[in-house]
């Protein structure tokens, strides 16, 4: 008896044992197939595409796409997804990705070989050493040369510097394009803004700020003087969406600081970091600190969380972008959730930039994209033709007419010669946000193409989704800073750009050490100075040098 | 003792064999879980290319060792986490001693138990609450600021300041976990034959006298053993801890290995191999410093580990 319950335990032990090595060797030995899934399979699928042509959509595929915030998203599997997900036979696999950690999180994807099939990422931004290195590696797909069988994303792949991100004549991602070409001045003009408190500014006599001395004394003012009179010591200055919205309050003093540029000085082509004109930015966003016009709290809260304080009436400043008073989520709807009866523009402006010493007002200009998506390397030809079908549509009339008016049928009606009667329920005066009815919108719309051009055209899809007031609102913005601004002189062609050593810049901690800058007490300058010779150990001055050599090919 | 090690061993482990049954799934455990991933070492060796995989990348030598000593930051890393690591020591580690100290002196069972459970229960809250929690007590508008504000005085910015750091780190270390290591002593302190109180008070001893003379006497053993697991372990200075509660700020005094690490592997840079070198630096330092711990405790007439 004994013994057969010996024999049986020892037999089970045994068992569990071999399947969990089981389990591992199964993993490995599947890992190595798949990665060489692409090279065995590319060949005779691609010639299979080309010679089914009549319905590309036979085949079911699941397709993993990661973005940020995606699962909340996708969740109610809405009737936007559904649509989607019908019309190219395909199921969404979200795969979630934060604001906080995302570039954490595709790294650690990347190295346990667990990418999604369409990977949403900032590397050809951001971080040009890392695209470098997925390229080498052959972690993503190369598109195909030939895009003829996907107009729109062939149009849309045509934008200015894209060069700059190939690879040996290759293209290995979607660049996120921020807003059509020809619209560049515009929509960047209004990306930054600083929203103000003007029934404050009214109570506390001030006017509009025409020097950083001002503006430093109306956020001190508004520390101090108890501007919303509840006799209590509980509002501070200007807070921020993120750090990058903050960094348009110093164009005046310092243009190339607001979009992180780099800039000709003594002949070379140097980062904005490594310039004697960011002493006076330091001086400047240090004074704001130590002084508690700046909120004390920016180094430490994550993004958007600083945005409640001026919801709230906790402060009196907030930097953000214009057209982010727009939607169910948007600055004016927070605010007046949290002001009942009261109006969002009564109470609430923009503050427009002063001049700088040579009378000139900068307004925020940008690269023509930031983010990218791409395709993971093991996706084979047929899931790529997929996937570049999927954006092709994204990126068609036919996909703005969906992001703009919803489903056909239920949220608008199509008369014959093309005219739009939009269908559905409204919330008092306004249409309800498409949003809102399919939170999925969001995610779907901004994956080919951010859709910031979109929201900022006065249009009846926009006065029906974000009402009358709203839209003049942000037209009266774009208006006054086309007449009254230039935007910041920017190298675009550096932004792209990769040499040796400039990619190696990505690993230089500018962000923190700002940051640490700030929020030290001893003199920021001097700091500075010290954290630009950590920089020069890790290349900073051979890749002026390379930057300064390929921009003289330019004649720049 | 030699006639059991003159056995043949295939016998020896049959007569035991209900006991190395019991061991197996623990010894399984620490294989696949412990010691088949220290593969990855290698890594220290070599420059990683994702798709090569650990083993199929190239050797580099001693080089990423090299680069890592190069790095300022990385100094900085090692500074403060050789600073947290003994203050936890010296201020977090006796401070489970003292409470399961205290708490054995509290007379009713019911209050006990009470305590006990209050005390306990913070373990259980994970770091990235309690750094919320913590933010709302100690942001600029959080209640600390408040109560300042409101008796006059300057609001403060304890989050960060560098000078501030390493006591807030200790103090919310030992509110969230002094409760769940006293357990072990709690224990200790339970096993302790009550005749020995019994003829103490016969004797006539107070009660400092018996917890001078019966209590820490009878608890120093799990003490001893627990303080080298402590050396041992310092050169992890807490990262869940640390990473949920540092900033840009105080990296100068708060900023230790194991954030330096996550950080310059996956957010700064590209280089898993220098990574992988700092975490074997590591790993070696701890090794050392435990023996070191033993070899002191059984100076100090303590059974040590090993």
């Amino acid at each position: 008896m004994k013994r057969a319950k010996l024999v049986a335990l020892n037999s089970v032990i045994v068992v569990l044992f071999l399947s969990v090595l089981a389990g591992c060797s199964g993993n490995k030995s599947n890992e190595g197939q798949s990665s060489s899934a692409p090279s065995s399979s590319s060949s005779s699928s691609a010639s299979a595409s080309a010679t089914t042509d009549e319905n590309p959509f036979t085949e079911h595929m699941d397709i993993s796409v990661s973005w940020w915030g995606i699962g909340v998203g996708f969740e109610p599997h809405d009737e936007v997804l559904q649509k989607i997900e019908k019309d190219f036979n395909v199921t969404l696999k979200p795969v979630d990705i934060g604001w906080d950690n995302y570039k954490e999180k595709s790294q650690v994807w990347a190295a346990a070989g667990q990418l999604p099939d369409i990977i949403t990422h900032s590397i050809t931004s951001d971080t040009p050493a890392i695209y470098n290195e997925w390229v080498d590696q052959q972690l993503i797909h190369a598109l195909p040369d030939d895009l003829s069988a996907y107009p729109n994303l062939k149009t849309a792949l045509s934008i200015d510097g894209i060069d700059g991100i190939k690879r040996d004549g290759k293209l290995y991602a979607i660049p996120r394009g921020t807003f059509p070409v020809e619209q560049v001045t515009s929509v960047w003009a209004v990306d930054g803004a600083v929203f103000v408190r003007k029934d404050w500014m009214e109570k506390l006599g001030i006017k509009d700020p025409q020097n950083f001395d001002e503006f430093k004394a109306m956020l001190k003012a508004f520390v101090e003087q108890d501007p919303d009179g509840n006799n209590k010591d509980d509002t501070t200055g200007i807070v921020m969406n993120t750090f990058g919205y903050f960094k348009n309050v110093f164009t005046p003093t310092f243009p190339e600081f607001g979009n992180k540029g780099w800039l000709k000085e003594d002949g070379k082509w140097i980062p904005f970091y490594a310039s004697s004109k960011m002493d006076e930015v330091l001086r400047q966003v240090r004074s704001l600190y130590t002084e508690k016009a700046l909120d004390p709290d920016f180094a430490v809260a994550k993004a958007g969380e600083a945005n409640q304080k001026f919801y709230q009436n906790k402060a009196g400043a907030f930097s953000f972008t214009t057209t982010s008073i727009y939607g169910a989520n948007g600055i004016k709807a927070e605010w007046e959730k949290n002001n009942p009866d009261l109006n969002f523009f009564d109470h609430v402006k923009i503050l427009h930039p002063w001049a700088d010493a040579n009378g000139i007002k900068y307004s925020n200009v940008n690269t023509p994209w930031w983010s990218e998506s791409m395709i993971n390397a093991e996706a084979d030809d047929r899931k790529l033709d997929r996937i570049l079908r999927i954006y092709d549509w994204l990126l068609s009339p036919a996909g703005k007419e969906l992001f703009d008016y919803g489903i056909e049928g239920k949220d608008y009606t199509k008369a014959a010669d093309g005219k739009i009667t939009i269908t559905r329920p409204k919330d008092g005066e306004q249409f309800i946000d498409l949003k809102k009815g399919y939170p999925s919108m969001d995610i779907i719309s901004q994956l080919a193409a951010w859709r910031n051009a979109a929201t900022i055209e006065d249009n009846e899809a926009n006065r029906a989704a974000f009402g009358d007031q709203s839209v003049q609102f942000v037209q009266d913005e774009l208006n006054w800073t086309k007449e009254n601004t230039k935007p910041i002189p920017t190298a675009f062609e550096i932004f792209t750009m990769s040499t040796p050593a400039k990619d190696k810049l990505s690993a230089i901690t500018y962000d923190d050490d700002f940051t640490r800058v700030i929020l030290s007490k001893e003199d920021p300058v001097k700091m500075w100075q010290s954290v630009l010779e950590g920089y020069k150990s890790k290349g900073l001055q051979e890749a002026i040098d390379e930057v300064t050599a390929e921009m003289a090919k330019f004649n720049k | 003792m030699n006639k059991i090690a003159n056995k043949p061993l295939a016998k020896e482990l049959y007569k035991s064999r209900y006991l190395y049954i019991l061991l197996l799934p623990t010894v399984l455990f620490y294989v696949l879980f412990q010691y088949f991933p220290m593969y990855g070492i290698l890594l220290a060796f070599k420059e990683y290319h994702i798709r090569e995989g650990i083993l199929g990348s190239p050797w580099n030598g001693w080089h990423n060792f090299e680069e890592l000593v190069k790095q300022h930051d990385f100094w900085r890393a090692f500074r403060n986490t050789l600073i947290i690591s003994v203050g936890r020591i010296v201020l977090e580690f006796p401070a489970a001693i003292l409470l399961a100290l205290l708490i054995n002196e509290v007379a009713k069972q019911k209050l006990k138990r009470f305590y006990q459970t209050v005390y306990t229960f913070p373990h259980f809250i994970s770091w990235v609450i309690v750094s919320g929690i913590m933010f709302n007590f100690l942001s600029s508008e959080g209640i600390l600021n408040q109560m300042i504000s409101f008796l006059g005085y300057d609001k403060q910015t304890f989050l960060t300041d560098p000078g501030l750091f390493r006591p807030i780190i200790f103090l919310s270390n030992i509110w969230k976990e002094v409760g769940w290591s006293a357990i072990i002593y709690l224990a200790a302190i339970a096993g302790i034959n009550p005749e020995l109180y019994e003829a103490a008070r016969v004797d006539g001893a107070n009660r400092y006298q018996q917890l001078k003379a019966i209590t820490w006497p009878s608890i120093r053993g799990t003490a001893a053993i627990l303080l080298i697991l402590a050396v041992g372990n310092s050169m992890n200075g807490g990262f869940e801890q640390v990473f949920n509660l540092y900033n840009p700020g105080v990296y100068n005094t708060g900023d230790i290995i194991d954030t330096y690490v996550y950080r310059s592997a996956f957010k700064d840079g590209t280089s898993f191999g220098v990574s992988t070198a700092i975490g074997l630096f590591k790993a070696v330092l701890n090794f050392a410093l435990l023996y070191a711990a033993n070899f002191m405790v059984k100076r100090l007439g303590e059974e040590g580990l090993v």
